[in-house]
């Protein structure tokens, strides 16, 4: 659905985004994730065509961004962090503006505008002046505004700034039902926590590079060579516990303290299973025994080269 | 795309700007001023009805034309640069609006609370108009060119609004309406009809009131015509220009606007040549004597003048932004682009211009071979001197391509003020050296500036060869920038240093 090849920009002497290379699949919730300066905002404006790239091209539902703009369009929604509204507008005017600058059907507009200021909340303030709306309520009605014309593409670039934690739970909902009826989500972040439980695949720029791109589970697991594991126990069982699992030979890095331990684990999840009903069979009275995932976190303090001032 | 008001960026100007309170509010306040108007004439005439009523039009209509343009340009002169500020632009940009349908919804929708006023305060100056003797056709005519003003004043400060980075109002509405009112003295000059360029020409003419001027009769390529229609056709056609620049550029990011195409700046220069011909009054060179009187090599000497800032105006509209010429250079030295590219450096467009403005004037002296012979019009020196301005204007073009390139905040105006200092510098020397005599002025001047040449009567390489080293000097100064330029451009680019 997106497709960047070879992206590049330069700005002065300095390579913001360095010959960029990815392919986000249909129905994808992509994080972009990286640290301030990273290029993830570059690589955004480039994607949704408010940037001519210095080289290279961007796809979008096989569409050339740059070279047939107004067609691409119809099939991106764009939202960036810091952005005002027409303040003089009324809530429902501004959505019809961009329904109709969206070039929708005439007669869908309406009952579009009134579904999206419901997917948004903003019921109440439909006929109030924007200049009167709190900055979340403001937020929100950029996300409305992103999504009136039903884009197949959304480009997000921090889009939960600025928002309490109420409406980011509210806009994690939106996207999720976006993703459900087939919406290709691009989001960019430096808050990690924000991307968490939803991205399916992330990209981890540093420095204008991408340094890892892929689905989330895929990464985690080229990443971790063993799991790591958390059991708790009823009972002064750690000695039979740390015995029984030294004679594994896929398990490493014990610590245990009190009732509870920790350990890394080399093998499957069958063979997890396995060592498991071991436990369980030698009399250790497990009330616990579970992976511990890696959040993106995690994952991107591992990956990332620190390579920041 | 005609259906104007059905544009989404038309409906959202109608919705802001006439909202039920501000749009009453106008309304009165146009029709307290019609009464004030009306009750000031009344003061000032109630003897004769037909002189009052005279008065009270001329004075509404007056107020009309200075309150549409005043508004329009400055509507129109932030249109963009104000979104920009606000950041709103971003999101225009990218909805399915071509640049043609956000230009036509601004043109028409931003100076909206004008076109409301004086709808307001048409029944009134229609009436007082009738009753003052006026014509239909006249007030037709007048009303005509209020909306035909109010469009090109507006097209023009949107293009300003789309050059700027930041906005203001009443400087950007000055910057349109003061140049124009300027060419209102041109109506006693060889080219009567450029005053139309201003509207006051043609009001007076529509209501005739201009009789008492010394203005000449507008001429188009000899055929007397109005200022009426001179008007009309000079808007209609820098309109068009300036329609194609916001095109090419309205949905461009402020450092990548290059007004014109490579192809589209020789087109221009051509198309500005035809104009200064086209409204040239050939009467002026017949004339035995007088102010007017206007000889073939003078002619040929205001043409290679005006062609001169011609060049430097093209090629700060074609200047190349940083990025696109590093491309180029990567791609030219990859042999992908040649040296002519559309985005490669402007010079060797400026080149052509001044071939197509020569060429021209070649073409001028040869459609008026009938009165005057090619002699007449010392074709050579026009075209020596066309050269040193072309040299001197690709100089001065590259210097300014080589500030856009390095890391300066607002080059433009930065090495356009390094170049006034240049020249106000020589003229200094020029004017020191005067103290040692007369022709040591000269010789700075033809050394460093065009000017020396332009002031020298017999231009040769025997007859004045300081014109001719001045030209070599400049020849080296163009390749230095050049050297300088290249060496820019071809430096690696760095990553980008990031911050958690």
């Amino acid at each position: 659905m997106i497709r960047c090849e070879k992206l590049r920009k330069e700005f002065d002497d300095l390579v913001a985004v360095e010959d960029l290379g990815i392919a986000i699949p249909a129905g994808e919730i992509y994080g972009l994730i990286g640290p301030n300066g990273a290029g993830k905002t570059t690589t955004i404006r480039m994607a949704c065509g408010l940037l001519d790239p210095t080289m290279g091209r961007v796809f979008v539902n096989d569409v050339d961004v740059h070279s047939d703009p107004e067609r691409a369009q119809a099939f991106i929604g764009y939202l960036s962090d810091f952005f005002s509204v027409y303040e003089d507008l009324k809530v429902w005017e501004y959505l019809d503006y961009f329904a109709h600058a969206y070039k929708m059907p005439e007669g869908e507009i309406a009952k579009r505008i009134d579904q999206v200021i419901e997917e948004v909340r903003l019921e109440v303030k439909r006929d109030e002046m924007i200049k009167g709306l709190s900055r979340g309520m403001k937020q929100r009605l950029g996300i409305a505004r992103a999504v009136i014309h039903r884009p197949k593409v959304l480009l997000l670039d921090e889009p939960a700034s600025g928002l309490d934690p109420k409406a980011r739970l509210d806009l994690r909902n939106l996207l999720r039902s976006l993703r459900d009826e087939g919406t290709t989500i691009l989001i960019s972040s430096h808050i990690l926590t924000e991307l968490e439980g939803f991205c399916t695949s992330i990209g981890l720029m540093e420095k204008g590079v991408m340094v890892r791109s892929g689905k989330l589970e895929e990464i985690v697991a080229a990443e971790s060579q063993h799991r790591v594991v958390r059991l708790a126990w009823l009972g002064d069982a750690a000695a039979q516990v740390r015995s029984q699992l030294a004679r594994d030979e896929k398990v490493s890095g014990l610590m245990l303290s009190g009732e509870e331990g920790v350990f890394k684990f080399a093998g499957s999840e069958d063979e997890m299973a396995a060592l498991l009903a071991g436990l369980i069979a030698g009399g250790v009275r497990v009330v616990s025994f579970s992976e511990v995932k890696q959040t993106v976190e995690d994952l991107y303090m591992k990956l990332s080269r620190h390579e920041v001032m | 795309m005609l259906k104007f008001w059905r544009n989404p960026e038309f409906v959202r100007y109608a919705r802001a700007e006439l909202r039920a309170p501000r749009a009453i509010t106008a309304g009165l306040l146009a029709l307290v001023v019609c009464a004030l108007v009306g009750l000031s004439s009344w003061a000032a005439e109630h003897e004769k009805i037909q002189m009052f009523f005279k008065l009270f039009h001329g004075w509404l209509t007056g107020l009309q034309f200075v309150f549409a343009a005043f508004w329009s340009a400055s509507t129109c002169g932030q249109a963009i640069s104000r979104e920009r500020e606000l950041k709103t632009f971003d999101f225009l940009r990218t909805t399915r609006l071509t640049p043609t349908e956000i230009m036509i919804g601004k043109v028409t929708g931003a100076p909206i609370l004008a076109y409301f006023v004086v709808a307001c305060t048409l029944p009134v100056s229609l009436l007082t108009g009738i009753w003052a003797g006026n014509s239909p056709l006249a007030l037709l005519a007048v009303y005509v060119l209020l909306v035909v003003l109010m469009l090109f004043v507006s097209v023009v400060g949107l293009t300003i609004s789309m050059v700027l980075e930041k906005s203001s109002t009443a400087v950007g509405a000055l910057l349109i309406l003061l140049p124009m009112t300027a060419f209102y003295s041109l109506g006693a000059t060889q080219f009567p009809g450029l005053a139309g360029i201003s509207i006051l020409p043609s009001i007076m003419e529509v209501y005739g009131v201009g009789d008492a001027t010394d203005f000449h009769i507008p001429t188009i390529f000899g055929l007397e015509t109005s200022y009426f229609i001179a008007t009309l056709l000079l808007y209609a056609a820098l309109g068009a220009w300036l329609v194609v620049m916001l095109r090419r550029n309205l949905k461009k990011d402020a450092d990548q606007v290059r007004l014109l195409s490579r192809w589209g700046a020789v087109g221009f220069a051509a198309f500005l040549n035809v104009l200064f011909y086209a409204f040239l009054d050939p009467k002026m060179m017949s004339l035995s004597s007088g102010y007017d009187k206007i000889q073939p090599q003078g002619l040929a000497i205001v043409a290679v003048v005006l062609n001169g800032l011609l060049f430097l105006l093209l090629g700060i509209a074609t200047l190349t932004p940083q990025e696109r010429l590093k491309v180029w250079w990567r791609r030219r030295a990859a042999r992908e682009e040649g040296y002519f590219s559309e985005f490669g450096l402007p010079w060797p467009w400026l080149v052509a211009a001044a071939l197509v403005a020569y060429g021209m004037l070649v073409a001028e002296a040869a459609g008026l071979a009938a009165s005057f012979s090619l002699k007449d019009w010392q074709l050579g020196r026009a075209g020596y001197l066309m050269l040193v301005l072309l040299v001197f204007s690709i100089r001065d073009v590259l210097f300014l391509q080589w500030c856009a390139v390095t890391k300066m905040k607002r080059p433009l105006l930065k090495g356009l003020l390094y170049l006034s200092l240049y020249y106000i510098a020589s003229t200094v020397i020029a004017a020191v050296a005067e103290v040692a005599g007369n022709k040591f002025a000269e010789k700075v001047f033809q050394l460093t500036t065009p000017f020396g040449a332009l002031f020298t009567d017999n231009l040769g390489l025997r007859a004045s060869p300081l014109v001719f080293v001045g030209l070599l000097l400049q020849l080296g100064a163009v390749f230095l920038v050049l050297r300088a330029i290249h060496d820019r451009i071809s430096r690696p680019a760095q990553a980008a240093v990031v911050s958690p």
